[in-house]
């Protein structure tokens, strides 16, 4: 894995964070909104913040252990067969989250596209796709970041732009009034939007001249998120009476508008076009560190070995939910999880400090 | 590796993905294009099914038909505007010479899919439903309730939710039956007249979107209503449906409409406002309202709440009929303003006080303004909204002022 080509640049690096913020927004926001409304936009600004401050920790620590894998980063802090054994625990649940939010992408493509294709084809296409997408490595997953990215997010602010005569800002009122227990029920799915971090170390090695990216960090994290949050803040003046009914919120922001220019007028259809693209990168970049996990693991040359090997557990891994209700309970809790996950690069950080371990 | 070729088939893929779909492929002279949906409810009771139409057991069967036959289905009679697109090419009234650019079909069912599917069948089309402009309940629908009936509509991702939605005195199939000279089909018409009505002063357009948030929420509200004229030749666009939830309890009368709409809308303009000149002149005066601003002020007192709503207008003479006024005279267009002023301000709180008084319930969205921006007072009333409501104390006060006078000034 030390092939000279198979690298990726900082700035490819950055866009493969930004997929995964923007990917989870979309996906975490029906479990913010479920049950406080309004003040999910409270409990987001709250995840904000904690999310930079990861994010600047991940930036310190990928500085000080700047030419480390996953493996020696999580056996330094964790002795040997800890450090396996969350390794192993880290690619299991990467997998499962790339599965059940490739079968919730599934279901929107039934729902919006293909009403009629059995739910299995669908599956085992995109499975296909992903398999060629990871196929050539991290520097082609790199490259599709990269153009997908700047170009998604410039669409999604255009459109942003292009709705906000038709929203009624005064919608998000009132602020403030939900329980502190429901917000904080709801802030572990919030903060799940920045579980891409917890891919950063995955892909960390592949960079070639690594310097202090702790500033590129946060820039793009702050970025992503004010993107977000603006989207957050339009879908609930627009529609939030509605949100507890709406298992794709953001869609449906854009489904509720029309606006009087032909070409324009179902603005959802455009949107479709951007949110099938960022959710599969997702479903790409999540099932690609999981082979990078297990081939780590196993100390393999190739990550090919596992990328085939593991496909037929993903298909059936998609496959298990059989209702969109077993996916959404299945999703919730792979979300709720993600905090262990950021947390244990966290504890990883400070006990490596702490230590003072030079590795 | 050249990284370009492994991106150029991905996305070749991705967009194969997408684009493509053997099993919802529909060929286009298959697709039946519905422009305008009507559903009307009939009770009737279920006919006595022959035992021989049920492959059971002969008891089993005796148990299902009696069962049956003592059940009272809601019957949905659900029309349906079918559009040619060939035959309107070429503009809206003109067509092509293929025959008629529509037609009607109309299915029974216990429920609005069953209909559909009836509908399909009966068309060997493909029905598309996201070309749907606009949805007609019928009256005796909308007194029934219309959570069951409008589920599917609502719930379907292709229906746009921007479709409007009209409640017809009477049957509702009857509108789309209607001919109508100056535009192709019923259906454009409809939509057309709801979408443009609110220019001319009329209701303005009640979308889906509207209609389900409403409906989710329990809260009361106003659809438009459209009237067949007698002649079947013509639709009147005026006044409104009340609902309370799903279930329409009245009708509210045009004037009406506008009064709700001048308290509750934010963009109410062009809306053409008469008054009575004085007590003494019987003549009257007409403004065009160009901008409305307002100002609300709620107050819990002695477990009442009091509404002092403040109206900012900046008006346009449209005409004059009054003696001896001098619009271009500073005194006289004072004096206007001030009549003006005065019996809007009456209308308005008649208007108020009937509501409260034959409805009970709040068409002007006073509770979502008290749960923005007085949380602490909708603590207090939430549960108890509509009696508050119809104690509600309003005092209105309307603050006019003219711009222009037109481009002749008769005396």
């Amino acid at each position: 894995m030390n092939d000279p080509k198979n690298s990726i640049t900082i700035f490819q690096l950055m866009t493969i964070l930004g997929c995964t913020i923007i990917s989870m927004s979309f996906l975490t926001f029906y479990f913010i909104t479920e049950h406080i409304k309004q003040d999910a936009l409270i409990v987001t600004l709250v995840s904000i913040v904690i999310g930079l401050f990861f994010t600047w920790l991940f930036g310190k620590m990928l500085y000080k252990f700047p030419d480390q894998t996953i493996t020696s980063l999580l056996n330094s802090a964790y002795t040997k067969h800890l450090g396996a054994l969350i390794l192993f625990l880290l690619s299991l649940y990467y997998l499962l989250l790339s599965a059940f939010t490739l079968r919730m992408n599934i279901n929107f493509i039934k729902i919006y596209l293909l009403q009629e294709t059995p739910i299995e084809f669908l599956i085992l296409l995109q499975v296909i796709v992903i398999l060629y997408g990871a196929w050539y490595g991290v520097s082609s997953i790199g490259k599709i970041a990269e153009f997908l990215f700047p170009l998604l997010t410039i669409f999604i602010v255009v459109l942003l732009i292009f709705i906000q005569g038709n929203i009624d800002y005064s919608d998000v009122l009132p602020l403030g009034t939900s329980d502190v227990n429901s917000m904080a029920k709801a802030l572990p799915y919030s903060l799940s939007i920045y579980i891409g971090l917890g891919l950063i170390p995955f892909f960390y090695p592949f960079i070639n001249r690594k310097r202090n990216f702790t500033k590129l960090f946060l820039i793009t994290a702050g970025i992503t998120s004010l993107i977000f949050f603006f989207m957050y803040i339009l879908t609930i003046a627009a529609i939030v009476d509605e949100l507890p009914n709406l298992p794709y919120p953001i869609i449906a922001l854009f489904q509720h508008i029309e606006i009087e220019i032909m070409f324009l007028e179902r603005i959802a259809i455009f949107f479709i076009l951007i949110f099938i693209p960022i959710l599969f990168v997702f479903n790409l970049i999540t099932y690609f560190t999981t082979v990078l996990g297990l081939t780590y693991l196993f100390k393999l040359k190739e990550h090919t070995v596992f990328l085939i090997l593991l496909l037929p557990l993903y298909y059936l891994l998609t496959i298990i939910p059989e209702s969109i209700a077993e996916t959404f309970e299945k999703l919730e809790l792979l979300f709720f999880i993600s905090i262990f996950v950021l947390f244990l690069f966290v504890v990883n950080y400070f006990v490596l400090k702490i230590r003072k371990v030079k590795i | 590796m050249n990284a370009k070729k492994p991106i150029f088939f991905f996305l070749i893929f991705l967009l194969t993905v997408l684009t493509t779909g053997c099993w919802d492929y529909i060929e286009l002279e298959d697709q039946g294009i519905i422009y305008a949906v009507a559903i009307d409810l009939e009770d009737v009771e279920t006919e006595h099914h022959e035992k021989e139409d049920f492959e059971v057991g002969e008891e089993d069967g005796e148990d299902y038909d009696e069962e049956q036959s003592n059940k009272n289905e809601k019957q949905y009679i659900v029309t349906v505007q079918l559009i040619e697109p060939t035959a309107i090419m070429g503009g809206e009234k003109g067509g092509m010479t293929r025959g008629p650019s529509w037609n009607i079909t109309t299915a029974k069912a216990n429920s609005i899919k069953k209909a559909m599917e009836e509908i399909n069948g009966r068309m060997y089309r493909e029905p598309i439903l996201s070309h749907i402009r606009v949805v007609i309940i019928g009256e005796n629908l909308a007194r029934e309730g219309l959570t069951g009936a409008l589920d599917f509509i609502i719930r379907d991702p292709h229906i746009r939710k921007g479709t409007s939605v009209l409640v017809s005195q009477g049957k509702a199939m009857d509108a789309l039956n209607l001919e109508h000279e100056t535009i192709a089909f019923s259906g454009r018409y409809l939509s057309r007249i709801s979408e443009t009505s609110n220019k001319y002063g009329g209701a303005a357009k009640f979308s889906m979107t509207q209609l389900g948030i409403n409906m989710f929420q329990s809260k009361s509200y106003v659809v438009p209503r459209i009237t067949l004229s007698p002649a079947g030749n013509e639709v009147v666009y005026g006044g409104g449906a009340v609902f309370q939830s799903d279930k329409m309890i009245g009708w509210v009368g045009e004037r009406e409409m506008t009064d709700i709409n001048l308290i509750k809308e934010k963009d109410v303009i062009n809306i053409p406002v008469s008054a009575s000149c004085s007590s003494e002149d019987n003549n009257t005066f007409a403004l065009r309202l160009e901008s409305k601003k307002s100002k609300y002020d709620i107050k819990y007192i002695n477990d009442q709440i009091h509404l002092n709503i403040k109206m900012y207008l900046i008006a346009d003479v449209s005409e004059m009929n009054c003696e001896d006024v001098d619009i271009l005279n500073d005194k006289h267009s004072k004096l206007i303003e001030h009549t003006f002023s005065r019996s809007l301000e009456k209308e308005l709180t008649y208007t108020f006080k009937q509501i409260q008084k034959k409805f009970g319930t709040d068409l002007y969205n006073i509770d979502d303004y008290t749960k923005k921006y007085h949380y602490d007072i909708w603590k207090k009333v939430e549960k108890d909204w509509n009696k508050y409501f119809t104690e509600l104390k309003l005092n209105i006060e309307v603050l006019t002022s003219l711009r222009t006078g037109g481009s002749e000034n008769f005396k």
